[in-house]
């Protein structure tokens, strides 16, 4: 491989469903894709993190605020559905028209909606992660209450 | 202070010694109610609403472990009867979740075993209910103070272990007032990693596991049970135990993140997927590894940008010695924990200090524990010399590389007159930070390893070995036990008290109240309309349909894309020709098609009937059939598809879409293979005989067959496809590569893939073979030594002497091997693997002379998935012959510029291709050359030289301009602009055929 290409691709995943892809390589181009034709919708990735499980929004994707993926977001992030990045190597040479045959899987992401941002009814922010948000991490997980164990005593 | 009890030299070792200090007695940090350094002399602690349910988790196993916990009171009953003899009955808060039943000999007040106790879970514990009960004395006076709110039996106590706990203290003492103090063998039951069963553990990662699903906002799809696993073995190999109880609430990502390294564990996050991985390298069972170390990466120059390389030292004050202090707990069975103190330093470094202290003392229960990880903190401080920041090159990043992985960076730079200068360690990966260019970059910690490639902190941390000693609790013996010290005995609880209504009258009230179903319409649920304004960024997506997918990224549970699809972004959408239907008609064994008579059938099938009607005989059953039809067009092609198992077909009038150039010869080269009676079979490696022109068939090591229908599995080894490598040769079958040159002092290990040194072992050098370099193994100071890279400074004399001079230089280095196969994926599993199939055509005339000329073409056809029958592998050559074959004695036809080219190469003529006429070059005098009657006239004397003749005339043969149309296979006159007229299509026959090799190409991708 002489030179070397990178396209991202993003899945959103409902179970097993795969509800929408989206890619920043061939967008708006009906591409075959490992036996797949599909039309691709645009985003645009941030950076991938690998690391301290503490450190937190690994990844987020900005998605143009239209009337496709502004209902999609709403309803990933509803749904707690998945939403699956991967970015490719690949020689760029048979690339023009769609993804090539030889495709190198080299980094990828899998998170929940966890929040979302609209700018200037432009673009939305999306990160992505596991929604442990402080208020719903807390461990020990319960804590005492009245219905679980009536008014305590004054000893 | 301090008070020396112990004192271990541990055995020396090439790395220094590693001795446990004397112990100082020193106060734990308050870490709950683990009955560590607390008082059991107080009162009973009544349980406060928003506080944290209490999470007792241990285990008692081979005299270590457990908890004692003093659980708070949710409500209680006190009488006193008229001797003022006071009943009191507390019910007890003991955990979260079901723990095993205490045991009678378990259960203290104060500090003596007196009254009775029992347990239940999810319900309250005893057959009493709350309330106060005085009567009066008969001796007159004033009754005990009994507690007057002593709460209600108003819970539900879901999920919660209770206790019931009752005693009698005689007047006039106040004993009924103290704590209830119960020892926890068995704490809360989870599962269990390793056994795979429910129940009680002391593992941290089993911990870990119910804390992460229980917060109810963990997919467990982002948590991976693998590592869990592979870490709660580590633990469970390595004596790591956690015995404690968690009443103070954090957030759970921290508190895991805080705890795991006390278990030389650490938390990460790759790909999105939380997981726990040893801090150590380990054996297959857990068991801390001092063997050689491997790694799955190498980086070196050519991998990475080495502008991007940043080497940070780490910073030498926090490399200086120091001691290391942990505090634990000793846990026994009748009291509450003693507050110990783990010390450990290298040999008499940091006497005096300074120290670093870690309280391990809620959760670590023995003293090997304290110790690996006072090791732990020792050997990184010590041997850990720095990070490397480096950004790999997106060609060159090595495939599944993940956060802890271990990698080996070999970087170099020679400079002419300082000579080479080096890093060559190993490295845990850190972080993966992966740029929205795609562009990976890693930071990486120093993996220190000794001349055996083995880690120095693991064996560092191995060596480290405790006392052994427990020491008394200092409690003085007491007489206030009433029941039997050793009654093991559980008594069965003989509730629940009548008076309590049962879990279900204490709901937790949900929301709405009412049970209304939710409203079909989901608004959240995108539905765009089919008009909807499409974004900017997708001009041209059909309307996406988020209920309905179809599809999934795996090949294998995909529908087979259309080959017409393949690409209709690059023109406008075509139609057939109107004024027919297209009526299709699939019997079981035969298909007839009719078809527009002005429409030409590309397609080549077993019988073709007359213009305009396609009969296919014993079409295939099992696979679509696709027609291909053409319009006259050169730059188009019709196609329509008839799904398999068809018996009557209404096809759509728009059934095709034909497009532009480029991609007209790939839609006709892959249609034609569909064909049941024009596929051509052949088993691996048989030549294929296609006409008009010949291939030659050759399959690589594997095989390609179908194993569902729409999916093409490959199985097999890979081949080197790249070019030969001087001294080196690709072993198709063991898949590794195999040196055929010669290397003095130096074999092969081809088994393991590395080199092994049998040359003369020089003095100073050794070759490590798990690092495939030479370290330094001699010194000429007792106070020096050699570290990975240099020399090290291990003597006592400050400033240090000089570091000892090289005595003998490093021995050469052994050929280098060449890079990875083709592929580092082994070969695939055919199960879990799906290709797709790429031809490659190399088309190489034959039987012409002078081909560098006439060109070696290089075609590709993509096979979507399941577009071949199984156990099939046709291949029909496309209906093309380059015209470049046409040659005639001097004569070459140029195919690219249309024109025929003479091979003369004299000074005197030059012909003109352009306009098809010869130019002398000489003075010709008073002649003149005739172009039409190709001689020269009106001259005197001798007339100059003619130009070359041959078959009688000066002029190309047949110079009309045919060209081959590759559609219809035929050769077509074009309007001629050239000089002759006339002629015959040129004939090729005699000329030669093509002859070319057939590849096949199958990249993997995941299902």
């Amino acid at each position: 491989m002489s030179d070397t290409a990178s396209a991202w691709l993003m899945r959103w995943l409902r179970g097993t469903a795969v509800l929408a892809r989206y890619q920043n390589h061939w967008p708006g181009r009906l591409i075959t894709w490992e036996g797949v034709s599909w039309a691709p919708l645009a985003f645009a990735p941030s950076a991938l993190v690998g690391g301290d499980a503490t450190v937190e929004a690994g990844a987020s994707v900005q998605l143009p605020f239209d009337a496709i993926s502004y209902p999609q977001v709403l309803a990933a992030q509803e749904r707690g559905d998945y939403w699956e990045l991967r970015q490719y190597a690949f020689d760029p040479t048979d690339a023009d028209l769609g993804p090539p045959v030889t495709m190198t899987l080299q980094g990828a992401y899998l998170g929940q909606v966890v929040d979302a941002e609209v700018s200037g009814l432009a673009m939305i922010d999306v990160g992505l992660g596991a929604p442990l948000a402080p208020a719903g991490a807390s461990f020990p997980p319960r804590t005492i209450t009245t219905p679980l164990i009536g008014v305590p005593p004054q000893v | 202070m301090s008070t020396p009890l112990i004192r271990l030299e541990l055995p020396l070792g090439e790395l220094g010694r590693l001795t446990a200090q004397p112990e100082t007695i020193a106060p734990a940090a308050n870490t709950g109610a683990v009955g560590s350094s607390g008082n059991l002399d107080v009162d009973q602690r009544p349980a406060v609403l928003g506080e944290p349910v209490p999470i007792v988790f241990c285990r008692l196993l081979d005299g270590a472990g457990g908890v004692l916990i003093g659980p708070p009171a949710t409500d209680g009953r006190f009488e006193s009867d008229s001797s003022g003899n006071v009943t009191a009955r507390y019910q007890l808060l003991l955990s979260e979740g079901r723990i095993g039943a205490p045991q009678a000999r378990d259960v203290f007040q104060q500090s003596c075993r007196v009254g009775t106790f029992t347990m239940a879970y999810g319900r309250r514990a005893g057959d009493w209910g709350p309330g106060r009960v005085v009567a009066a004395l008969s001796s007159g006076g004033e009754p005990p103070a009994l507690p007057v709110f002593v709460g209600t039996a108003g819970g539900n106590y879901q999920g919660l272990s209770m206790g019931s706990f009752t005693v009698t203290i005689p007047s006039p003492f106040d004993q009924w007032r103290r704590q209830v103090w119960v020892f926890v063998r068995n704490g809360m039951e989870v599962y269990r990693f390793i056994e795979g069963t429910v129940g009680s553990s002391d593992n941290f990662v089993d911990l870990v596991g119910w804390a992460l699903q229980r917060t109810g906002r963990m997919p467990p799809q982002l948590i991976s049970g693998a590592s869990l696993l592979t870490a709660a073995q580590f633990l469970d190999a390595n004596g790591l135990t956690f015995n404690g109880v968690i009443e103070e609430s954090s957030n759970l990502l921290d508190w895991i993140a805080r705890v795991a390294p006390h278990y030389l564990l650490r938390f990460i996050r790759s790909r999105g997927v939380y997981s726990l991985r040893p801090l150590l390298p380990t054996e297959a069972g857990g068991a801390i590894s001092t063997s050689a170390v491997t790694w799955s990466v190498v980086l070196r120059n050519v991998d990475v940008d080495v502008a991007s390389i940043r080497l940070t030292m780490i910073p030498r004050g926090d490399r200086m010695p120091v001691a290391v202090v942990a505090q634990w707990r000793q846990q026994p069975t009748d009291t509450e924990g003693i507050p110990r103190s783990a010390i450990l330093r290298y040999g008499s470094s940091a006497e005096a200090g300074p120290y670093i202290q870690f309280d391990l003392s809620g959760y670590c229960t023995r003293e090997l524990h304290a110790i690996r990880f006072c090791a732990y903190q020792l050997a990184a401080r010590r041997y850990i010399t720095h990070r490397l920041t480096v950004r790999v090159l997106p060609s060159r990043e090595p495939s599944g590389l993940e956060v802890g992985d271990l990698i080996r960076a070999d970087f170099e730079v020679t400079a002419p007159v300082t000579g080479t200068a080096r890093i060559d360690q190993l490295y845990t990966v850190e972080q993966m930070n992966r740029s929205p260019g795609g562009v990976l970059t890693l930071e990486l910690l120093h993996f220190p390893v000794d001349s055996q490639g083995r880690s120095v902190i693991a064996l560092d941390v191995t060596r480290a070995q405790g006392t052994g000693v427990l020491l008394p609790s200092g409690r003085a013996p007491v007489s206030c036990d009433a029941n039997d010290p050793d009654d093991p005995s559980v008594p069965t609880d003989p509730g629940p008290w009548p008076g309590w209504p049962g879990p279900d009258e204490y709901p937790i009230p949900t929301y709405p109240p009412d049970e209304t179903p939710p409203p079909d319409v989901d608004p959240f649920e995108p539905t765009p309309p089919p008009d909807i304004p499409i974004s900017p960024f997708n001009p041209d997506p059909p309307p996406q349909d988020p209920d309905s997918p179809t599809d999934d990224w795996g090949p294998g549970l995909n529908p087979v894309p259309a080959i017409d699809e393949i690409d209709p972004g690059i023109g406008p959408v075509e139609t057939p020709p109107e004024g027919e239907d297209y009526i299709a008609t699939l019997s079981v064994d035969q298909l007839a098609l009719t078809y527009p008579e002005n429409m030409t059938l590309i397609t080549e099938s077993n019988a073709v009937g007359v213009a305009g009607r396609l009969t296919v005989d014993n079409p295939p059953i099992d696979t679509d059939l696709t027609i291909v039809l053409s319009d006259g067009r050169t730059d188009r092609l019709w196609s329509l598809q008839i799904p398999a198992g068809e018996t009557s077909t209404q096809l759509p009038s728009d059934f095709t879409t034909g497009s532009d150039v480029p991609t007209a010869s790939v839609i006709r080269s892959v249609t034609v293979e569909q064909h049941n009676g024009g596929n051509y079979q052949a088993a691996e490696g048989d030549p294929v005989t296609i006409n008009p022109t010949t291939f030659t068939l050759e399959v690589y090591v594997g095989t390609i067959s179908v194993d569902a229908p729409g999916r093409w599995t490959y199985s097999g080894g890979w081949i080197w496809a790249g070019e030969d490598v001087p001294d080196w040769d690709w072993d198709d079958v063991t898949e590794q590569w195999a040196f055929t040159g010669t290397a003095t002092g130096w074999t092969w290990d081809q088994a393991n893939q590395r080199w092994t040194y049998s040359g003369t072992a020089p003095t100073d050098w050794e070759w490590v073979v798990a690092e495939q370099r030479w370290r330094r193994i001699t010194t000429t100071s007792t106070d020096w030594r050699w570290a990975s890279d240099g020399w090290v400074y291990t003597g006592a004399t400050t400033p240090p002497p000089a570091a000892p001079a090289d005595i003998e230089a490093k021995p050469a280095d052994p050929p280098e091997a060449p890079l990875p196969a083709p592929t580092i994926i082994a070969a695939p599993d055919p199960a879990s693997y799906a290709v797709t199939l790429r031809l490659r055509v190399d088309k190489v005339p034959i039987g012409i002379p002078g081909t560098d000329d006439l060109g070696v073409t290089l075609e590709d056809y993509y096979l979507s998935a399941g577009e071949l029958p199984a156990g099939v592998l046709p291949f029909t050559a496309p209906n093309a012959i380059p015209a470049v074959l046409m040659q005639f004695g001097s004569w070459r036809w140029i195919p690219a510029a249309q024109w025929w080219q003479h091979t003369y190469s004299g000074s005197e003529w030059r012909w003109m291709p352009d306009t098809a006429t010869w130019l002398y070059l000489l003075d010709p005098g008073d002649w003149t050359w005739s172009q039409n009657q190709a001689q020269w006239i009106g001259g005197t004397g001798a007339p100059p030289s003619a130009p070359p003749f041959e078959n009688g005339t000066p002029w190309p043969p047949d110079a009309e301009r045919w060209t081959w149309d590759a559609l219809t296979a035929q050769w077509v006159a074009p309007v001629s602009e050239v000089t002759t007229p006339g002629g015959t299509p040129p004939d090729v026959s005699g000329l030669g055929l093509l002859s070319g090799i057939v590849h096949y190409e199958v990249p993997y991708s995941l299902s």
